[in-house]
């Protein structure tokens, strides 16, 4: 679906179109998955990142401003909920008492399971992932990676070049 | 052209690349390994249906039309506080007899008056254009808001030091305190004004908000007493006017601290 259709449903959804809803979580779900399958989300949390990302834009779906992309707010709202999520599983990890038998992998990173793209992706920083996901995956300009991350186009191209430069070293240095 | 040259199509997204860039990938083995990693077509992971079902469930329970966040009438909002908020504590100020008359605007010659007023001013508008940015997703911002709230005392520190002398005053600390209790409960005043208008936004970096808001509340109290303060002392400028905006935009930050570490609380 084109941007403008996703700008006009989004203005639906701001007057309780009931349609709109639908349309807007059938068509942006699967890339909001991705994304969070490329932060290296097990895809358990990454379908509850999904949901709690749903119910968040519900609660704030005032703050979308008719006229403007969708994708940026959206994806905005997407990694707020992922950094929320991160600090509570690692303050629950401190809080939690030693065991016996550790287990053999942090139970939040499958990077084994991952597939080719994201496994790749983990080489990375964080905030360089972050640009390169949302430029590959959610399919964003580099106005709107700015936009999303409360940064600025300088920034975005800087933190994509160093992570190309970064992925070309790592695929060099591959089996 | 060069491999740098593919990575600039691949940083815009230019899908398929120009033609210069897939003339030099064609003969490069490390531009092809990139572009084949980059552009894996891993099997997209479908969200199941039922999670889809229950997102939708739960939103269609409570789908109700709401009114969309208008950029200017908060930045509008924002910009009404400060000047309220400077205009009663200065006559709050002027009649508890603290300090009786604008001494300050006063003490100071034009060129003092017109570059701190107007860097104020300046700070004031781009605090409150940066807030009101950041209670709607999304947006463009001028200024990063973290960059914007670590260069506005900077800036004014600097605009101090050259228009004010440095002098060694005896009372230092009693005037200190004595001006730095007067301009916090101004801060303090439009720090709760400007939290009512911010819950209306969407909040995503609770840390760099509450410092912007902080600052901007502080610099209420900077303002009123650049106003009503006639000591011209530089250091005085510095660590008690100032300092109200310095203190202010440290509160916010562990406020949004805080917040950001109990999400339950954030919008």
């Amino acid at each position: 679906m084109a941007g403008e259709d996703l700008d006009r449903w989004m203005e639906r959804y701001q007057r309780a179109d009931p349609e709109a809803p639908s349309v807007l979580v059938l068509t942006l779900s699967p890339q909001l998955l991705r994304f969070f399958r490329s932060q290296l989300a097990s895809r358990e949390l990454a379908d509850d990142l999904l949901q709690e990302t749903w119910l968040r834009i519900h609660r704030v779906r005032h703050t979308y401003r008719p006229g403007q992309p969708v994708l940026p707010w959206v994806y905005a709202i997407a990694r707020r909920v992922r950094v929320d999520s991160y600090r509570r599983t690692r303050r629950i990890s401190q809080h939690e008492t030693g065991v016996d038998v550790l287990p053999e992998q942090p139970a939040q990173v499958e990077t084994s399971s991952l597939p080719a793209f994201e496994t790749l992706m983990a080489g990375l920083p964080e905030s360089q992932r972050e640009v390169v996901t949302l430029l590959k995956v959610g399919g964003l300009s580099l106005e709107e990676v700015a936009r999303a991350t409360s940064s600025t186009v300088g920034a975005v191209k800087q933190k994509a070049h160093r992570a190309y430069a970064r992925l070309r070293e790592l695929l060099e240095e591959g089996p | 052209m060069d491999c740098s040259d593919v990575d600039q199509a691949l940083i815009k997204s230019e899908i398929p690349l120009p033609p210069q860039a897939d003339e030099h990938a064609s003969g490069c083995p490390r531009c092809q390994k990139l572009l084949r990693a980059v552009n894996a077509s891993a099997p997209a992971e479908a969200p199941s249906a039922a999670i889809l079902r229950d997102i939708e469930r739960r939103i269609a329970g409570d789908l109700r039309p709401v009114k969309p966040i208008h950029l200017t009438r908060l930045m509008g909002a924002l910009a009404g506080i400060v000047v309220c908020a400077v205009g009663a504590s200065a006559v709050s100020v002027g009649a508890s007899g603290l300090y009786p008359g604008a001494l300050g605007v006063a003490a100071m010659n034009p060129v003092q008056a017109g570059v701190i007023f107007a860097l104020l001013a300046a700070a004031a508008f781009l605090l409150a254009d940066s807030l009101a940015r950041q209670m709607a997703p999304g947006s463009r911002h001028r200024i990063e808001p973290k960059i914007l709230a670590m260069i506005v005392i900077p800036v004014l520190a600097i605009a101090v030091a050259a228009l004010f002398s440095f002098q060694r005053e005896p009372n230092f600390w009693a005037e200190w305190w004595y001006c730095f209790r007067v301009g916090a409960p101004a801060g303090l005043v439009a720090a709760a004004l400007f939290w009512l208008v911010l819950r209306r936004g969407a909040i995503l970096s609770p840390p760099a908000a509450g410092a912007s808001a902080g600052l901007l509340a502080g610099l209420v109290g900077a303002t009123t007493l650049e106003i009503r303060c006639s000591n011209l002392d530089a250091w005085h400028i510095l660590l008690s006017h100032f300092g109200v905006a310095m203190a202010g935009a440290l509160l916010g930050l562990l406020a949004g601290w805080y917040q950001a570490r109990h999400p339950g609380l954030a919008a």
